[in-house]
């Protein structure tokens, strides 16, 4: 068999990028073999964009207002925005992260008119006190819905043991508290400072025809005045490296207690870096461990974990970790396993031949994500807005392929240690 | 449109879709029969079993490391039910790479498959005691972990009180009370049991130079590893679709939960299952009702009375049952119950206006025509078709949707009976 540094891949389609007069990214992928489009319109703010500078005067918002104003600009006078895209066989929804807002529609036919639709109901905002008002008892309700959830609860637990004052800390939605202070000047002012066109982008994959949605989106955007570009500095507060605790335990109402480990980053990191050390990381972990470990295998034998434990990596311009975890009858004894283990392979690092099967096998599984318009288009969006501006699927795999096992190795002694490490368990109440 | 070519192997069916856009090939083996009290906790952990080791891969990790060297080839083994059916299937997506031997790599995947569904022998791998012994340690959390998906948990109770006295009204994980007594040696017999007794289907859905060829091979090496069994077909099938009866009346169930928020679940029988001739009716009246984010519900619910973040309907295909569910204040509930009844009823006497309607047809056409471009929906779908003795594929469904009158949904809504109430009773804010 082939190895998997030297394949040879052609992806099924065509990537076509560029950026309009107004500043806003577009990037088209048109799929001819498919039914399904998938367009998402995102803008480079998120919760922790929550303290800024606009031309020179200091703002502080209230936690939550981003997912806030997400939830807001589905308010249109004319007609309700679901209904205007379902009128014509489209589904729509958004989501707010830490560090972006997204607003996508899914649909099989009347691309043109959707695209239109999306960029239209984004690019105006229709608040009254009255509407900001009714939204706060939809929000409360979601949070309770969030914090009712006890892996939600088990990863903010832990990301407020491993921040002191990086809003990171702070949940996505904010709390009842907070979101009923928020009022519709301010989220004006949000809307305003973060959502003219050159903070945002604009990608869709799926079966249409490229030049006609490139004209659509031309013509719509020439006809609308943004003016300049708001001068915008963000304020994040200066983030020691270590982390605020290094154990954390949270009595909650669970059957199951909950372990999760996380390794912090000092810095978060932009583009092309933020791509390869994301790479880097994707590879060490499942080296270190996924299923074909026989650490993994242990855990089984032993009754500690379930086939839900699990690894994973984030990584953003202003933050990053790493968490390792899942269910556990025994918290501690896990925690125990996993750290002497980490610090054993610390000693000799990872070797090459778990380096080539986890290369091997994050190639087959990058091919086979290629399949789902929605998953393209969500990585597409995140790495573009985290700083990758030429960003494209060959670049990923080109990293991937080029991953050497003194990188990955490197990666283990400078981000695994024990002095960036929190333990955080769920345990019944 | 894509359709299915069905290899008819006598005790099994190879079910086979050459489909040019996708690269990733999709293999499934999927084996249903009735459930049962006396074995459905058995029958729940035999995929979890299965997973643990075979007689050639003695364990999980020879398992994993089996499926990684074919690329990462995304291997899975679950339990499921439909109704008062389980099913139990084992799954493999496996992708197309440049400069690989296609056909190599596929049947290597299908071997690892098939042997983790058929290669197995008492006291080995999977069936060895201390593997059994672990498995039951983790079914029983599984069992026990229901219970912190708040809205699943409330679903699941809502719907075995719906469906009490029938095969589908068992849990789908079986009963913590027996998870003690098993033993291999009983495990084992039920897994035989499954061979003989199953209806079992195999898919294979993606591109391929030759899937006529692939769709025999797996028909061979099917034949060679299952026991010849009584052929069990659709024809035969039971029917869980629950009758709405008058005379039955509404169970209103609730429990206490230290949560921050009620789950809500209201269910109606419909007396429609997926064969029936209304079932396309019933679709619409459910995507007007509470079905879509410009449904009566959302619309009501939620955005004139802010009393929910999440309110939908949706129906169960298998029983009929059409759910109402929304997370709301535990203060709330009457409110909530008194619009939607309301709705119900103004749906019942036909008040559905002409952009609703519009709104409604076009976003059922759009999810289907969206299941075309995901193999794992269209294999779904057929299986789904098969169990319920039907043939109605999705295009014919997205026609037979078109056909639907206001008026015929207006007819199902009015056929609404309500069976059960469950609401889990958060207590607003954690003690």
């Amino acid at each position: 068999m082939s190895n998997a540094r030297h394949a040879s891949l052609q992806l099924p389609f065509e990537t076509r990028t560029w950026k309009l007069a107004n500043g806003l990214v577009v990037t088209l992928m048109p799929r001819p073999a498919l039914h399904q489009t998938y367009a998402m319109f995102a803008t480079r703010y998120g919760s922790v964009d929550r303290a800024f500078v606009l031309d020179g005067q200091p703002h502080e918002m209230p936690d939550g207002i981003a997912h806030f104003l997400e939830h807001k600009m589905f308010e249109d006078p004319e007609m309700d925005v679901f209904a205007r895209f379902a009128a014509h066989g489209a589904s729509v929804d958004a989501y707010t992260t830490f560090d972006h807002t997204a607003y996508y529609f899914s649909a099989t036919g009347e691309i043109a008119r959707h695209v239109r639709t999306l960029l239209d109901f984004v690019q105006s905002i229709h608040l009254t006190d009255e509407n900001v008002e009714k939204e706060k008892g939809i929000i409360a309700q979601e949070i309770h819905m969030v914090n009712d959830h006890p892996d939600r609860r088990a990863y903010m637990e832990l990301l407020k043991a491993m921040y002191h004052v990086h809003p990171v800390r702070i949940d996505i939605a904010g709390t009842v508290e907070s979101v009923n202070a928020i009022t519709k000047e301010q989220l004006i002012l949000c809307y305003e400072t973060f959502y003219h066109p050159s903070n945002m982008v604009l990608v869709i994959a799926g079966g249409f025809d490229a030049d006609e949605i490139a004209h659509v989106i031309e013509e719509n955007q020439a006809k609308k005045a943004f003016g300049e570009a708001p001068s915008v500095e963000r304020l994040y507060p200066d983030e020691p490296t270590p982390p605020v605790r290094s154990r954390h335990r949270v009595p909650f109402s669970v059957q199951e207690p909950r372990l999760l480990m996380g390794w912090k980053e000092a810095n978060g990191a932009f583009g092309s870096n933020l791509i390869e050390q994301d790479m880097a990381m994707s590879v060490l972990l499942d080296a270190l461990f996924s299923p074909t470990s026989a650490f993994y295998q242990s855990l089984l034998d032993e009754g500690l974990v379930d086939k839900g434990f699990s690894a994973g990596y984030q990584l953003s311009n202003t933050f990053g970790y790493t968490l390792v975890g899942g269910r556990t009858p025994d918290p501690d004894r896990l925690a125990e396993r996993i750290q002497s283990y980490v610090s054993r392979v610390r000693e000799r690092g990872i070797d090459g031949e778990s380096l080539e099967r986890s290369r091997k096998k994050i190639m087959g599984r990058i091919l086979m994500s290629l399949d789902q318009n929605a998953f393209l288009v969500r990585n597409w969006v995140t790495y573009f807005l985290r700083g990758a501006e030429a960003f494209d699927f060959d670049d990923v795999i080109a990293v991937l392929q080029t991953l050497t096992l003194e990188r990955a190795n490197a990666r283990l002694q400078e981000h695994l240690r024990e002095d960036n490490l929190v333990v955080s368990a769920v345990v019944s109440s | 449109m894509e359709s299915f070519q069905t290899l008819d192997a006598g005790r099994c069916q190879v079910h086979a879709l050459e489909h040019p856009a996708f690269r990733t090939k999709e293999i499934a083996l999927k084996l249903h029969l009735r459930m049962s009290r006396d074995r459905v906790t058995e029958m729940a952990m035999l995929p979890a079993v299965w997973m643990n080791g075979t007689r050639s891969l003695p364990n999980y990790r020879q398992i994993a490391l089996a499926a990684d060297d074919l690329y990462g080839t995304h291997l899975r083994a679950s339990i499921s039910k439909r109704g008062g059916y389980h099913i139990l299937e084992v799954g493999a997506s496996v992708p197309d790479v440049p400069g690989e031997d296609e056909a190599r790599l596929v049947d290597r995947a299908l071997d690892l498959v098939l042997s983790l569904a058929l290669d197995h022998a008492l006291g080995i791998g999977g069936f060895s005691d201390a593997a059994v012994e672990r498995e039951k340690e983790l079914h029983r959390r599984r069992i026990r972990a229901i219970r912190d998906d708040k809205a699943a948990y409330a679903l699941q109770r809502c719907h075995q009180i719906a469906c009490r006295g029938t095969p589908a009204g068992l849990p789908r994980l079986g009963f913590l009370e027996d998870v003690d007594a098993l033993t291999a040696t009983r495990l084992h017999e039920v897994y035989r049991e499954l061979l003989a007794q199953a209806e079992v289907h195999a898919y294979v859905v993606g591109q391929s130079s030759d899937m006529a060829g692939l769709a025999e091979r797996v028909a061979e090496r099917l034949a060679d590893g299952l026991p010849d069994g009584r052929e069990v077909r659709a024809a035969d099938a039971d029917s869980d679709v629950v009758a709405p009866d008058d005379l039955r009346g509404i169970e209103e169930v609730t429990e206490a939960e230290n949560a921050e928020q009620t789950q809500f679940d209201l269910a109606y029988a419909t007396g429609i299952g997926f064969g029936d001739e209304q079932y396309p009716a019933l679709v619409a009246m459910n995507g007007v009702f509470g079905g879509f984010a410009h449904s009566k519900l959302f619309m009501n619910v939620r955005e004139r009375r802010s009393l929910a973040y999440s309110v939908w309907s949706f129906v169960d295909a298998a029983t009929g049952l059409l759910t109402v569910y929304a997370g709301i204040a535990a203060d709330k509930r009457e409110e909530v119950r008194d619009i939607l009844e309301a709705e119900l009823e103004s749906v019942r006497r036909g008040e559905i206006a002409s952009g609703e309607w519009q709104e409604t047809r076009a976003s059922l056409r759009n999810q289907y025509k969206q299941m075309l471009d995901q193999p794992t929906m269209l294999i779904a779908w057929h299986h789904h078709a098969l169990m319920a003795g039907s043939r109605r594929t999705i295009p014919e469904m997205m026609e037979a949707v078109e056909r639907v009158r206001p008026e015929d949904a207006a007819r199902v809504a009015a056929g609404l009976r309500p069976v059960c109430l469950y609401v889990l009773e958060g207590r607003g804010n954690r003690t």
